[in-house]
């Protein structure tokens, strides 16, 4: 699904350089389900954002989905963050502006799915984490736990190959998290490829791969924990 | 493309909106309503004379010896002055079109028939008038020296061996040819038409029948006189001072008048037109730069205050395309819907100038004209904060607050 | 407490300067625009002798052609014709009822000196009776006006202006001394202060806001030697005229004839007399027309001859649409401006501070932006009208600021920034508290 090769991103300023990533090499494969650990400014985010395509990297080469994105156009990199990819984030990032149903229809718009399509798969998502009921909210009338799932919503609509999610539940309390991540790994169930970046262990100890980023590199894998007990421990937590 | 959800954010946060779509309709009800009267102060200005104007200019004489030879040195002037280099032709006159003063003069079209009176501008010329004014005759012909008698405006003997009309006056009073008709005076004077020109326009400027002239072989009996000056092309801002010089060289017991080229003396006859079209360019001006600057201000304020939605929407595969369009497409919204209430105050402005003062009717086309020119102003304002959004990052999305 | 808004005020401005300064300017621009305006149309429709503007009056008699009304521009018939014919006014001048009276008309001659230095040149004369200057409180430097005798006598005197007393005489007493006018000398009986009323009413035929005339002589002086009317003259009957005298007892209309009629009885008593003379006229075969005799105040005058244009009534309309437009600029510019101080506004809402205190603090800082935006106004219009001034010599006497658009423009500023600053104030007033505390 995705090959990244001895990636490097340098962030400068006029002062200083800062090596955000460095030889950075991860293959993740179609159905996986990874969780990026790492303490505060170890390339997390970075990491994240490249695979993502929200931004351009200097040495390396990156394969998603078996095509070469590195040379890619500001506009083709928009028309494959549209198709291929959803994004979650840890604000959740809704338009404040748009009630639920046009946040979660936004990608299919960009996307020039006519009226009656776009309605079609908005609905199905927000059945899916539960929120058919509310499409005429604002999102400030919503609580964060519902306001996360329906971001998720958002990033389901589209159908996309591969799921980017950061930090999705940085900023709920327990029970919420919980729920969302039940719906992560029900999408990842579905054979979605999700990509979890936390600095919380509970978290991604639930996911069959953990990678551990330190400096800009990766450090440690985690293979894939068979034993369910997994699940129960991050509940408990 | 978004338009309900443009429509719907809209009506979340009013105020700045409805702020800038006011601005819009009282700037198009202005702008409109100003370049209409601009141009029609225009159009009064922009009325052709007749006369050669780029070349004409104004001097005279003002005789205070009591021995002063009236004829005589009028004669002389006249003669020097046609013979000066750089002058096309030169000749009395008693007033100039479009100046502001001047004479008028009731003629019968019948012998003793008041019902068939008709008003007219009267200018007294003498035999260069014609070359001098410039002045196209289209029948008959001009007057001869020995034509021109002396004419007190109080009083004096005598009159005119003939007359010349401009076309307009002459279709009006003889619609079937006005050579050799006979043109009455309520005072039983009486003379021939002996010619016809084809354009020379009044003294009066808010003279409402513009054409209607009448030219009669005279000149004034004094103490003062004007002298037409007709430069060759070009070259009258340099003969005027040199005709001023020849003059009061000539002859003493009489002061020369300082001259004026035509164009200055119709410009100050048009003071409050001018003055009028200056301050109402001004203000259309500043309105909209004004307003362009608040649509800025607006555009400006959104894009910041939406910095995380615009990366969100990139994140989100929104090309830059993509957002410049967003906010075309707003401003468009914003745009229309002050035009919508501009079309109104268009109308409701121009309906209380026309009612209250000396303003027309405003042609639709007007409004039209205005409304693009608004839309395509406020889509060149917002360009500038679009394309700020558009250079926002999607990473902008993964930051955290 | 209001020194204390005061000085919040001025640290929220310093604060905030781009945005201050943007706001002072969108009112600055919209006070500049509307004042200059203002300001022409306000000279326009100034009283020019406010002392006693209702009781001088412009006498008209309908002389006029029993065929057809008098006409001067426009498409209606404008009543009386504006001017008398010669005899009526010479026989008006018999009337003792008005407190004074002058019959008067403008004409021109050439004015030669004893000294060398200055050439010989036209001037614009005011051919008068000598009730021109007290009626219209025309201030002497030096002597006064000619005697009665003069008036009926036609002797060559002149009251001369300042400026030519200067040009002349190098500003002394010159009573007594002589001038030459069309080649005859005059005895100067007076010298004037300067005095330049504007509009100047008392003849609007040339440049309403020309100065006045530099030389005044006797009526009877003037028509004498037959100086040419250099002003409106209008005939309807066909008469012979052949030479002045024709033209003197002809039907022709050009004399100005103004009264001074204290009180309504004088009035009355004075149009009885017109109407007496008229009938008597009549009598006579003269006055063709119903009878229609007019006493227009000054104001009436100005009012009926159109001093102030439609084009100025237009270019104030249009102005304060623009500075409404300011105005709005200027709401919006503030409700950035005071959005950004919610938070410190919800502090001191915290510390005890009621809406009122808060909406109170804002509108101290809209009233002092304000203010500084009248004088930047006030800067802006005088600059605008000084370009006029430099634009259209005729306007030179009309773009002018007088104290009272000075003070207008000031007050003006300061109720349209209060106007524009209610919405936002008042919204900042209401912002809960706790919701911006929270997020500190």
């Amino acid at each position: 699904m995705l090959e990244m090769q001895h990636i490097g991103k340098v962030y400068r300023t006029e002062l200083v350089e800062t090596h955000a990533l460095r030889d950075f090499s991860l293959r993740v494969n179609e159905g996986d389900f990874v969780a990026v650990t790492g303490p505060s400014g170890s390339g997390k985010t970075t990491f994240l954002n490249i695979a993502g395509l929200l931004e351009t990297f200097g040495d390396g080469t990156y394969r998603l989905d078996g095509e070469d994105v590195s040379g890619l156009s500001d506009k083709q990199r928009s028309r494959i963050r549209n198709q291929k990819i959803g994004f979650i984030f840890q604000s959740f990032n809704l338009i404040p502006d748009l009630d639920v149903a046009d946040n979660v229809e936004l990608p299919l718009r960009y996307r020039r799915l006519d009226r009656g399509e776009r309605k079609a798969r908005a609905e199905r998502a927000l059945e899916l984490v539960g929120l058919a009921s509310r499409t005429r909210h604002l999102p400030s009338q919503l609580s964060g736990g519902q306001q996360q799932r329906v971001a998720i919503a958002r990033a389901l609509a589209g159908e996309p190959r591969l799921i980017l999610a950061d930090e999705p539940t940085g900023n709920l309390d327990s029970l919420m998290a919980r729920q969302v991540l039940d719906l992560l790994e029900e999408i990842n169930a579905r054979g979605t490829t999700v990509i979890m970046v936390t600095h919380d262990p509970d978290l991604s100890r639930r996911a069959h791969r953990n990678v551990h980023v330190l400096d800009g590199r990766v450090t440690d894998f985690k293979p894939y924990d068979p034993v369910p007990g997994g699940l129960a421990a991050g509940a408990g937590a | 493309m978004e338009l309900g959800s443009i429509l719907k954010g809209m009506s979340r946060n009013w105020v700045g909106p409805l702020l800038v779509a006011l601005q819009v309709a009282i700037t198009m009800a202005v702008m409109v309503n100003a370049l209409f009267v601009i141009q029609e102060r225009r159009e009064v200005m922009a009325r052709p004379t007749g006369v050669d104007e780029a070349n004409l200019g104004r001097t005279g004489i003002f005789a205070y010896a009591d021995d002063f030879d009236w004829t005589g040195e009028i004669r002389a002037d006249l003669e020097a002055l046609n013979n000066h280099p750089g002058v096309h032709a030169a000749g009395t006159v008693n007033s100039l079109p479009g100046t502001g003063s001047g004479w008028s003069s009731t003629w019968l079209v019948e012998e003793n028939k008041p019902e068939t009176s008709v008003q007219s501008a009267m200018y007294l010329v003498d035999e260069h008038g014609l070359e001098t004014l410039g002045l196209e005759l289209v029948e008959g012909r001009w007057f001869r020296e020995d034509e021109i008698i002396d004419v007190d405006p109080t009083g004096f003997e005598g009159f005119f061996s003939g007359i010349v009309l401009t076309e307009s006056l002459a279709n009006k009073m003889f619609p079937d040819g006005a050579l050799g008709r006979m043109v009455y005076t309520e005072s039983e004077d009486q003379a021939p038409v002996v010619g016809v020109v084809r354009q020379l326009a009044v003294p009066w400027p808010s003279y409402l029948e513009w054409e209607d002239s009448s030219l009669v072989p005279g000149r004034l009996s004094g103490p003062a006189i004007f002298y037409a000056v007709r430069a060759e092309p070009g070259r009258l801002e340099q003969v005027l001072p040199e005709v001023e010089e020849l003059l009061t060289g000539r002859a003493s017991g009489r002061t020369v008048l300082p001259p004026e080229t035509h164009r200055e003396m119709v410009a100050e006859e048009f003071t409050d037109e001018r003055a009028t079209v200056r301050i109402l360019f001004v203000i259309m001006v500043l309105l909209v730069l004004l307003t362009g600057l608040g649509i800025v201000g607006l555009a400006s304020f959104n894009v910041r205050r939406r910095t995380r939605q615009i990366g969100t929407r990139r994140a989100l595969g929104a090309t830059r395309g993509d957002i410049l369009r967003y906010f075309l497409a707003e401003n468009a919204v914003l745009t229309a819907m002050g035009l919508g209430i501009g079309v109104v105050l268009t109308y409701a402005l121009n309906y209380f100038l026309a009612d209250q003062f000396n303003v027309a009717r405003l042609p639709g086309s007007w409004l039209l004209i205005g409304m693009l020119a608004l839309l395509a102003l406020g889509q060149l304002a917002v360009l500038g904060p679009a394309r700020t959004a558009t250079r926002i990052p999607p990473a902008v999305a993964t930051r955290t607050v | 407490m209001f020194a204390h808004h005061l000085r919040t005020a001025w640290t929220s401005v310093r604060r905030s300067p781009v945005l201050s300064i943007l706001i002072v300017a969108a009112i600055a621009v919209g006070i500049g625009v509307s004042i200059t305006g203002l300001t022409i149309y306000h000279m326009l429709a100034r009283d020019p002798i406010p002392q006693k503007s209702d009781q001088l009056f412009r006498v008209q008699l309908d002389s006029w052609d029993p065929d057809s009304p008098f006409f001067e521009g426009g498409d209606e018939p404008s009543g009386p014709p504006f001017w008398l014919t010669y005899q009526d006014a010479m026989a008006l001048l018999e009337s003792d009822i008005p407190k004074a009276h002058a019959a008067n008309y403008r004409s021109a001659a050439v004015l030669e000196s004893d000294n060398p230095s200055v050439a010989p040149d036209v001037y614009g004369i005011r051919a008068t009776t000598r009730g021109f200057f007290s009626m219209f409180e025309v201030p002497f430097r030096y002597g006064a006006a000619w005697d009665a005798a003069a008036d009926q006598d036609g002797a060559p005197v002149v009251v001369i202006g300042e400026k030519i007393n200067d040009e002349l005489f190098g500003g002394e007493d010159s009573t007594g001394r002589t001038v030459r006018l069309g080649d005859d000398e005059f005895r100067v009986a007076g010298v004037l202060e300067h005095w330049s009323p504007h509009p100047r009413f008392y003849d609007l035929n040339m440049t309403t806001f020309g100065d006045p005339e530099q030389l005044f002589v006797p009526m009877r002086a003037a028509t004498d030697r037959e100086w040419a009317i250099n002003g409106n003259t209008s005939c309807w009957k066909p008469e012979s005229l052949v030479t002045f005298r024709d033209f003197l007892g002809s039907e022709c209309v050009w004399v100005l004839f103004w009264a001074e009629l204290p009180d309504s009885a004088s009035r009355e008593a004075y149009m009885t007399y017109l109407n007496g003379y008229v009938d008597q006229q009549k009598a006579a075969g003269r006055f063709p027309r119903p009878m229609d005799n007019r006493l227009r105040s000054v104001e009436e005058w100005l009012e009926h001859r159109q001093v102030v244009s439609d084009d100025s009534r237009v270019v104030v309309a249009l102005a304060f649409l623009f500075l409404i437009v300011c105005l709005l600029n200027a709401v919006g510019l503030m409700l950035a401006k005071f959005a950004g101080t919610a938070p410190s506004a919800a502090i001191r809402r915290a510390l005890g501070a009621s809406r009122g205190d808060i909406v109170r603090q804002y509108l101290t800082e809209v009233g002092a932006i304000g203010i500084a935006g009248g004088l930047a106004g006030l800067a802006l219009a005088a600059t605008g009208l000084w370009s006029l001034r430099q634009g259209f010599e005729d306007l030179a006497n009309v773009a002018r600021l007088d104290l009272s658009m000075g003070f207008t423009a000031i007050g003006l500023a300061f109720l349209a920034a209060l106007a524009a600053g209610l919405y936002p104030a008042w919204r900042v007033g209401r912002a809960v508290p706790v919701r911006f505390l929270k997020s500190q």
